[in-house]
């Protein structure tokens, strides 16, 4: 299990999340909600140990992680998807997928992970796709590669931060149902978003952030029926 | 001498150039690429190479084409403890760094400087003045031989590069740090390895290019603002710009040599640079 609590974080001297803790259990899909500067992408990057926690913890299987590196923190098992891009450009496809493979058991099981990452991702899975620079593609196929890269390391939890930012609509449904199936499969999926309709038709259970405060949190179902989540961000 | 071989005579020297400007450059482009240091002290680290080879060629009695592998391993050691005492802790400071590469470059100078003295020294090599005969055209084998030990140098290391699994991390972290810290790839670690292998490419080349030219304490600047030509005309931290720019300049130099003085024969290289950086400022490629 995957536990952060009371975690808070900032840049130079402004803390911008306070308190914040959930727990992300085997083989569910949580999701952390909010607006454009709650503090999602700051919770999910000191989780990855890209920002140093300030107070709190991050707990992986109840061993505090909180103080490592990021390397470190990969190699525990924790595969990270940024927001930003971050695909290699000036390397193949296939050499992107290829660097994932950090573990013997990874490595080992290379040829049967990349099939199945393939069957999630028919786009970037043709032979002349794989010979391509990934810096060629298109911004929804990097997104893609970097999802595919990350299961490439066969991790034991799958961090999401806004997959579907700036990707255009059929595209994104695409994505939300990889991101479905890759759940079926049972890798534990922490999903950070704004499309928060779509989000909680997947999502087991979803903590919304506002300020760098978790302001409410419950199942999908529960959360969709909220009047404050109706208004804010439904728009019903 | 008839045209054909004038021709062939500079085409030669072209290549002899090209080849130790592409390999003195590399080390230089692949540090700034991976570290995003400008190192300063690069062709002081050749300029120790040539010592290190005069030393053992001179104490050991070995070739120096022999003494090329013990060079090599204690290039790879100076790089270590470079690494470990200097270089790891200029990570961070950002342009300032410049400073402190510059303040290396002096103490290894001043440190040979006063160890071997300020006159000029030459590598001695069995092959002397031999010729190579190309038909009915003669050139300096010593030449052919550390032109042709240079290129496979770069070759080897541009396939270690592009096929090996710490070649391709080394490559990660050159196009993005970020992502590859995400990868688990530990990005000081590769840094490590890139700063020794750039090291001792650099000594590699001091100790081939001591062969043919005599050297000094002081003697790296040359090599040093050639090497600077070569990265800022290919695209600092492009390793196919290095290879291309590296052959411009190095051939340029040698067909111009041909209609001006020797002493000013370099600066055709520095004016080719400002046109080409006039239409295209980032270099003729992109890094990695």
């Amino acid at each position: 299990m995957l536990e952060v609590k009371n975690l808070g974080v900032g840049y130079g001297n402004l803390q911008v999340t306070h308190q914040v803790s959930f727990t992300l259990d085997k083989g569910e899909l949580v999701a952390l909600l909010g607006g454009n500067g709650a503090g999602k992408t700051t919770t999910i990057k000191s989780v990855m140990g890209v920002l140093p926690a300030w107070e709190g913890e991050v707990l992986l299987d109840g061993k505090p992680i909180h103080q490592l590196k990021t390397p470190q923190i990969v190699s525990m098992g924790l595969a990270y998807v940024p927001e930003q891009k971050s695909v290699f450009p000036k390397m193949t496809v296939l050499e992107n997928l290829e660097l994932a493979l950090n573990s013997p058991e990874s490595q080992e099981k290379k040829d049967q992970t990349m099939k199945e990452v393939f069957d999630l991702f028919p786009r970037i899975s043709s032979k002349t796709k794989l010979k391509q620079m990934a810096g060629t593609l298109s911004g929804g196929e990097q997104r893609m590669l970097v999802i595919a890269r990350a299961l490439m390391s066969l991790p034991t939890y799958l961090l999401l931060d806004e997959p579907s930012l700036g990707l255009a609509p059929r595209l994104v449904q695409d994505l939300f149902e990889a991101i479905k199936q890759i759940h079926a499969k049972g890798v534990p999926i922490f999903l950070v978003e704004q499309n928060v309709n779509l989000t909680l038709q997947i999502a087991d259970r979803a903590y919304v952030l506002e300020q760098g405060k978790i302001v409410l949190e419950g199942t999908g179902s529960e959360l969709c029926e909220m009047p404050h989540i109706r208004e804010s961000y439904l728009g019903i | 001498m008839d045209y054909s071989t004038l021709a062939m005579q500079l085409f030669l020297t072209g290549i002899f150039l090209s080849s130790l400007y592409i390999l003195v450059t590399f080390g230089l482009t692949m540090i700034f690429g991976v570290m995003e240091i400008v190192n300063f002290a690069h062709a002081s680290f050749a300029i120790l190479g040539g010592y290190t080879s005069l030393m053992v060629v001179t104490a050991l009695g070995l070739d120096p084409f022999v003494a090329l592998i013990p060079v090599v391993i204690f290039m790879a050691l100076v790089g270590w403890l470079t690494f470990e005492f200097f270089a790891r802790y200029t990570l961070d400071v950002g342009d300032a760094h410049v400073v402190h590469y510059y303040a290396l470059l002096l103490i290894i100078s001043n440190v040979l400087a006063l160890i071997f003295g300020l006159d000029y020294k030459f590598i001695p090599s069995s092959l002397g003045y031999s010729q190579i005969h190309l038909g009915p055209f003669k050139y300096p084998l010593i030449k052919f031989v550390v032109a042709m030990a240079s290129l496979a140098t770069v070759a080897a290391l541009s396939v270690y590069l592009k096929k090996s699994v710490i070649g391709k991390k080394i490559r990660a972290v050159s196009q993005n740090k970020e992502a590859a810290e995400i990868m688990g790839i530990d990005s000081l670690g590769i840094r490590r390895i890139t700063w020794i292998i750039g090291v001792s490419s650099a000594g590699l080349m001091g100790a081939l290019v001591g062969l043919v030219n005599p050297f000094s304490p002081y003697a790296g600047t040359t090599y040093l603002i050639v090497a600077f030509s070569v990265a800022i005309l290919g695209g600092m931290g492009s390793l196919v710009g290095t290879i291309v720019a590296g052959f411009i300049i190095g051939m340029s130099e040698s067909l111009f040599s041909l209609f001006l003085p020797s002493q000013i024969s370099p600066v055709v290289a520095f004016v080719f640079i400002i046109g080409v950086l006039m239409v295209k400022p980032e270099g003729l490629f992109s890094r990695a």
